[in-house]
């Protein structure tokens, strides 16, 4: 009606106004050039001939290899050229001018010219790479420069780690960042910048060649060329907007001048799991249920085991039968698994169910061909790369296909440039595993009974129907069951750009970038009827989100230097940046077959039983105005100020702009006259910086109170029917219109240094930061109604930290090694929370809450009780405050906090703490001649962590297997026939409660499942042979390594889960182990070609 | 000539910089989801109440067990008087235990869903009184059916609050605002028998005796 009428009419205008936006940037980029490509002729005419000389010669580096594309200048004119291929040039200059040679990664040279027109120039390496040219905001700094706290990570460093994604190859490589990796093959990495700004979404921002995106996933790491890390305001808040986590900045491959290279990589590796877990066998949990139930004051029965002996003793027999339950003989001609008859016969077994799950050599592949070059005008670089995972869970594995293809041209005199830079990728994740899942197959591997084997008599999978067999799914089942399903994703994403020099004094930029997606989900669920709350039911589900973000950013830069002291670089820019994303999914039950072909289509489905939806998942716009200004004196002062201004859709129009200023200071102390003496320092920079960075990352509809029509909410049978319910509306989302930005305000002192011939690196900050005007989605009272709450304004969080990067490195002839390491660590603080500092709980399952966030505290600390020991007898059950019912021998002893005699609720406190005290990383490299040896690890310490698998498998929860430690270190009293009030202790050292079959109490959470989480990992070993000629010339390549490398070959922790790296869903909710699948220790084999 | 073409392209690309995006750009209203504007008419009314009246049902509140607050108390009335025994494994559904031994706590998640779900139906119920005025082409007797019985259904919540709580709120329509999250935040002042009475009178008023099976 009217509304989709105005609708149009929206839309239509909105394009309308960006269709005329860029026809105006294309206009003006146009006519400037047409213009100046008239304007530049008559400079050159007031030249005269006759006092000019022409200049020839050859630029190389010290050992004789010349450099094209290096840069010869007449110095103080912009009178220059750049070498060719062969590292020739030649130059008109006036006689006694000066040359400036440049290279990047080289010296710069000055020459004079003299009597001699042939002037051949030999550059000397830089080893401390100031002269490095860092992508930072929306233009580039040398090294040298750059006054923000900003860390570069070598390319060819990150990419020595095989992963799926570069967030996972970044973990332990710089300093400020923490990595916590998904170890499931197409899992994305959770990266924390300088600790938590926020309760919500603490991700930092990628920019991508000038596009920003928040999502990782599916890039070929391989097209990197060069990764940025902006962690404080004064580098970040050029950004502004999004900044206040932090920015990656990663620039992808370009063809570099000289002859053009193709290059073929390869690897191939095999993987198996680096820990296993430690569940009961068959007959060892016969005797933890006897004596579970003896001790609860029972007489121990089973469904399945025979108990015969005594406490002291116990007898378990194994039946021959679980189904029927605990038969030693059955007729076997009765087996029928059929809607109308189960009777599923299933012999005994003793199965070790992570074997069954998992399995070993892996194989994990990469492919890859890169071709690039460049001339005077132009370069390309093409990639096209497959990898492929198998995980160390059967049935589950992921791969990718990605092309990339990045080219640029210049014309009119190489005033103008264009360019584009765009890769396409496909990638698939094949099987159903999540981490954090009560039945997946990691957590299947604790709970799932030992007596039940995979398959039942007649080859159909065995399930847990008979007596107290649990109601776990069968782990292998599961996995087999769902290696069908599949996540197809494309993904292309890319820019394409125009620059040019205007009046020759400023140059304008103009990209357009797209990040666009689409992503296909098959969930197949073939039924379970062994499982015994199981069906006969068949379903399958599709789904389909797509999305899209374009982004439109025009600059125009500035760069003199005045007086060859004074240099100047200023920029100022807009930016426009637009969002959508939707998605729907449909599913039918009851097809009449599983095989694959027909389940996963959905028209083969029972019509009668079908479910679907759709929605929108993104919708959100942004515009932005910010300029730059830098300012050096001599490269030794050095001032940069930035401000910048969003307004972003999110919030309403009157409070949805807000300003980002900083600025930052250096000081390169080194070049002072009073350092002259201290010759050990070759280069000190002190930086101090300030600034403000924003966050907007609450729902796209904030200031909207919302309402759904969906059945569940909403839906009930007014007119009395038994069958359909008539739909109703109810509120789903409570708005907030009042919402406004998040300012993040931080500080950062530090500095960087070069020692003794450069030979060591130091690079040292110290920083803090606060974010006031927190947006959190604060917890509504109850009495408001169910519904989500909207993000409000409320509450400031305090973070602060120290980064150390430490590099040495040095040669003897032939042996070089080096030897570097990083070290962060950060605190976090709640100073406010809303006007009663009201505590946030965070993700509750079947025990109740047990992260809090609250003032005073790091965000998500870990609540509960506080175990004290074990009480060894029942005088000292006695003597302790009472706690309902529970004090006797073999139990918790719990501390009373608040001093009461009682121990209730509130004696819940914080019991530990989810944040590392500090992370690191190590590197070390050793070469001789042309082997080298890599060795990488990474670690951190101090974390805690609540193993919530262990809920399940210490204690009498469900019906299921138990953990060896539930049975071996659980107290037991020495006499257990006496009566209780007799016992004494057999271990008093141990660590586990007694066992009890009906002891609900000690598995609530205390300290008793909280673990220290602290880890070092070895995570990469590598030994490279470089081919030298003879080998090269054999096989008609240009250069080519062959290496051996093996991956998570030893990890180091006390923690008694399968994987020290947990990666939560919600930062409220953090270090939260509920299954999650371990690394693998990976073997690989590589060989890179570098065939012309 | 040249000159004056080149200072105008610029004078262009500054102008450019400074004119904002249109202000529509940056309004995103929702898609796919129903906002209270759209719901001022009778379809949006009738909805509402149909929705009021799932708050009985027992299930429908975000991340609850439907057992928790299932308006047949099986648990807090059948288990907590000993007339079903809960049974099953010590660590399935723990907190019934807990309620059968009348050992209860803060965190006793059952407890607290069936607190949430009483406040839960009674502002569904005063959301629609408070709409009943803006609504257009309602006739004057149904709108005062409507009223009668969203009265009814916060009155059955109030009783089921009083029956379980020792002091609970009680919010009325005055005090509600849907789009004021601290409106409810009315104090508590002992017990609430007479708001409920009241409430199931003035519906007894509004109502017939008996509707047929067909509404």
């Amino acid at each position: 009606m009217n509304l989709k009428h105005d609708l149009n009419l929206k839309t239509r205008k909105q394009l309308r106004s960006a269709f005329q936006s860029v026809c105006f940037t294309l206009l003006l980029g146009l006519g400037t050039q047409i213009s100046f490509a008239f304007a530049t002729a008559p400079s050159m005419e007031a030249l005269s001939f006759m006092d000019q000389t022409t200049v020839t010669g050859t630029v190389t580096d010290s050992n004789g290899v010349p450099l094209p594309g290096a840069n010869v200048v007449e110095k103080g004119t912009s009178n220059g050229v750049q070498t060719d291929f062969d590292g020739n040039y030649a130059l008109n200059v006036q006689p006694g001018a000066v040359l400036v040679v440049s290279y990047i990664g080289f010296l710069a040279t000055e020459v004079t010219v003299g009597s001699n027109s042939v002037i051949d120039v030999v550059l000397q390496e830089d080893a401390q790479a100031l002269d490095e040219v860092i992508v930072t905001g929306y233009g580039t700094q040398s090294k040298r420069e750059i006054t923000g706290a900003v860390t570069t990570v070598d390319a060819e460093e990150l990419l020595s780690v095989p992963a799926t994604t570069f967030s996972q190859q970044l973990q332990g490589r710089a300093a400020g960042v923490t990595i916590i990796n998904d170890a499931t093959p197409g899992g994305e990495a959770t990266v924390r910048i300088r600790g938590f700004g926020t309760i919500g979404n603490n991700n930092p921002l990628y920019v991508i060649d000038g596009v920003p995106s928040q999502a990782q996933g599916n890039l070929n790491p391989n097209d990197i060329e060069s990764l940025q890390v902006l962690k404080d305001a004064s580098a970040a808040s050029i950004y502004g907007s999004r900044a206040a986590n932090g920015v990656i900045i990663i620039t992808t491959k370009k063809g570099k001048a000289g002859a053009p290279k193709i290059a073929y990589n390869a690897y191939y590796g095999w993987q198996t799991a680096a820990e296993d877990v430690e569940a009961l066998n068959a007959r060892d949990l016969g005797e933890y249920l006897y004596l579970a139930d003896y001790y609860a004051g029972k007489t121990p029965s089973h469904g399945q085991y025979g108990f015969s002996g005594s406490p002291e003793n116990p007898q378990i027999s194994i039946p021959n039968y679980v189904f029927p339950s605990g038969a030693a003989t059955a007729d076997e001609s009765l087996y029928s698994l059929t809607p109308s008859n189960i009777y599923a016969i299933t012999r005994s077994a003793d199965t070790d169910w992570w074997e069954e799950v998992t399995q070993s050599n892996a194989p994990i592949t990469n492919h890859q061909i890169q071709a690039s070059g460049a001339t005077d005008n132009s370069q390309y670089a093409f990639t096209l790369n497959y990898f492929s995972q198998d995980a160390i869970l059967r049935h589950v594995g992921y791969e990718r296909v990605s092309i990339r293809l990045n080219s640029s041209t210049k014309t009119l005199g190489g005033k103008l440039e264009i360019g584009e830079n765009f890769t396409v990728s496909l990638d698939n994740r094949k099987g159903g595993f999540g981490n954090d899942g009560e039945q997946n197959a990691i957590s299947g591997a604790y709970k799932h009974h030992p007596l039940l084997p995979v398959y039942d008599i007649a080859g159909n999978f065995a399930g847990s129907r008979g007596l107290n067999l649990g109601n776990n799914f069968n782990p292998y089942a599961t996995l087999s069951r769902n290696q069908d399903d599949r996540s197809k994703r494309f993904r292309i994403f890319g820019n394409a750009y125009m620059k040019t020099r205007l009046f020759d004094l400023l140059d304008f930029q103009s990209s357009f970038g797209i990040d666009m997606f689409g992503r296909r989900a098959l969930d197949i669920g073939r039924p379970q009827p062994e499982y015994v709350e199981g069906n006969f039911i068949n379903g399958s589900t599709s789904r389909f989100q797509e999305g899209y973000q374009w982004t439109f950013t025009n600059t125009i830069s500035y760069s003199e230097t005045f007086n060859d002291v004074h240099d100047v670089d200023a920029y100022i820019g807009v930016e426009s940046i637009e969002a959508f994303g939707q998605e729907f999914g449909a599913g039918r039950q009851r097809f009449p077959f599983e095989t694959t072909d027909i389940i996963s289509y959905l028209s083969a489905g029972n019509q009668g039983f079908v479910s679907n939806y759709g929605g929108v998942q993104t919708d959100f716009a942004l515009w932005s105005q910010f300029a730059k200004f830098n300012y050096g004196y001599q490269g030794k002062y050095l001032v940069q100020a930035i401000v910048r201004n969003d307004a972003s859709s999110r919030f309403n129009s009157a409070a949805n702009s807000a300003v980002f200023p900083a600025f930052s200071l250096g000081w390169r102390v080194s070049d002072e006259s009073f350092m002259d003496g201290v010759s050990f320092i070759d280069d000190l920079k002190l930086r101090y910086g300030w600034g403000q960075t924003g966050n907007q990352e609450i729902g796209d509809y904030n200031a909207y109170t919302q309402f759904t029509a969906a059945n569940n909410p909403a839906a009930y049978p007014i007119d009395g029917s038994s069958g359909s319910n008539t739909p109703g509306f109810a509120a789903s989302v409570f708005g907030n219109p009042n919402a406004r930005w998040e300012t993040t305000t931080s500080n950062n002192i530090g500095f960087d240094s070069y020692m003794f011939d450069s030979r060591l690196s130091l690079e040292f900050d110290l920083w803090n930061r606060t974010t006031s005007d927190l947006l959190l989605n604060v917890p509504i009272a109850y009495s408001a109604g169910d519904a989500g709450a909207p993000a409000i304004n409320v509450g400031e969080m305090y973070n602060e930290g120290v980064d150390i990067n430490l590099n040495w490195s040095d040669q003897f002839g032939d042996f070089g090694y080096s030897i570097g390491g990083n070290f962060s660590a950060y605190r976090n603080e709640i100073k406010q929370l809303d006007e009663f500092d009201t505590p946030i709980f965070g993700q509750s399952r079947r025990v109740p809450s047990l992260t809090i966030t609250e003032v005073g505290s790091p965000i998500s600390m870990f609540y509960g009780f506080q175990v004290e020991g074990i009480f060894q007898s029942q005088a000292e059950a006695d003597a302790w405050p009472t706690y309902a019912a529970y004090n006797a021998p073999g139990k918790f002893k719990i501390a009373d906090t608040d001093g009461n005699g009682v121990i209730n609720d509130n004696d819940r406190t914080v019991i530990g703490n989810p944040h590392p005290d500090f992370v690191y990383g190590i590197n070390l490299n050793l070469n001789y001649k042309n082997l080298s040896l890599n060795l990488f690890g990474n670690g951190s310490v101090g974390n805690d962590i609540f193993n919530y698998v262990r809920y399940f498998a210490d204690f009498n929860t469900f019906q299921g297997n138990r953990s060896i430690r539930a049975l071996n270190d659980a107290w037991q009293p020495s006499n257990p026939s006496a009566p209780r009030s007799q016992w004494t202790a057999a271990n008093p050292n141990a660590t586990s409660p007694i066992m009890d079959a009906n002891d609900q109490v000690s598995s609530r959470p205390s300290t008793y499942l909280i673990e220290d989480g602290s880890y070092f990992r070895l995570r990469n070993v590598q030994l490279t042979y470089d081919f030298g000629d003879a080998i090269n010339n054999a096989l008609g390549i240009t250069g080519g390594q062959v290496y051996l490398q093996g991956q998570n070959l030893l990890t180091i922790t006390d923690y008694s889960g399968a994987n020290p790296e947990i990666q939560t869903g919600a930062d409220t909710t953090l270090g939260y182990d509920g299954g999650f699948m371990p690394v693998a220790k990976t073997i690989i084999l590589g060989l890179n070609l570098n065939l012309y | 000539m040249k000159k004056f073409f080149t200072y105008l392209t610029a004078l262009s690309g500054v102008a450019l910089l400074s004119v904002a995006c249109s202000d529509e750009f940056l309004e995103k209203e929702p898609k796919g989801q129903i906002t209270s504007a759209a719901l001022n008419n009778v379809d949006g009314i009738e909805g509402k109440l149909v929705a009021a009246y799932r708050s009985i049902s027992g299930s429908g509140m975000r991340g609850g067990g439907t057992w928790f607050y299932d308006v047949h108390n099986w648990i807090f009335g059948g288990i907590a008087s000993d007339n079903a025994l809960k049974g099953t494994d010590a660590g399935d559904q723990p907190e019934h235990s807990f309620i059968e031994a009348y050992d209860f706590t803060t965190f006793n998640v059952h407890i607290r869903d069936k607190w949430r779900s009483v406040y839960w139906g009674m502002s569904r119920a005063n959301d629609v009184l408070n709409s009943l005025e803006a609504v257009e082409g309602l006739s004057a007797a149904r709108a005062a059916e409507i009223r009668a019985e969203a009265i009814f259904l916060r009155g059955f919540h109030g009783f089921e609050a009083q029956k379980h709580f020792r002091s609970p709120a009680f919010v009325d329509e005055t005090q509600y605002d849907i789009n004021d999250l601290e409106s409810s935040k009315v104090p508590n002042s002992g017990q609430i028998w007479d708001k409920v009475i009241q409430d199931f009178a003035t519906a007894a008023a509004g109502l017939p005796e008996a509707t047929g099976s067909s509404r």
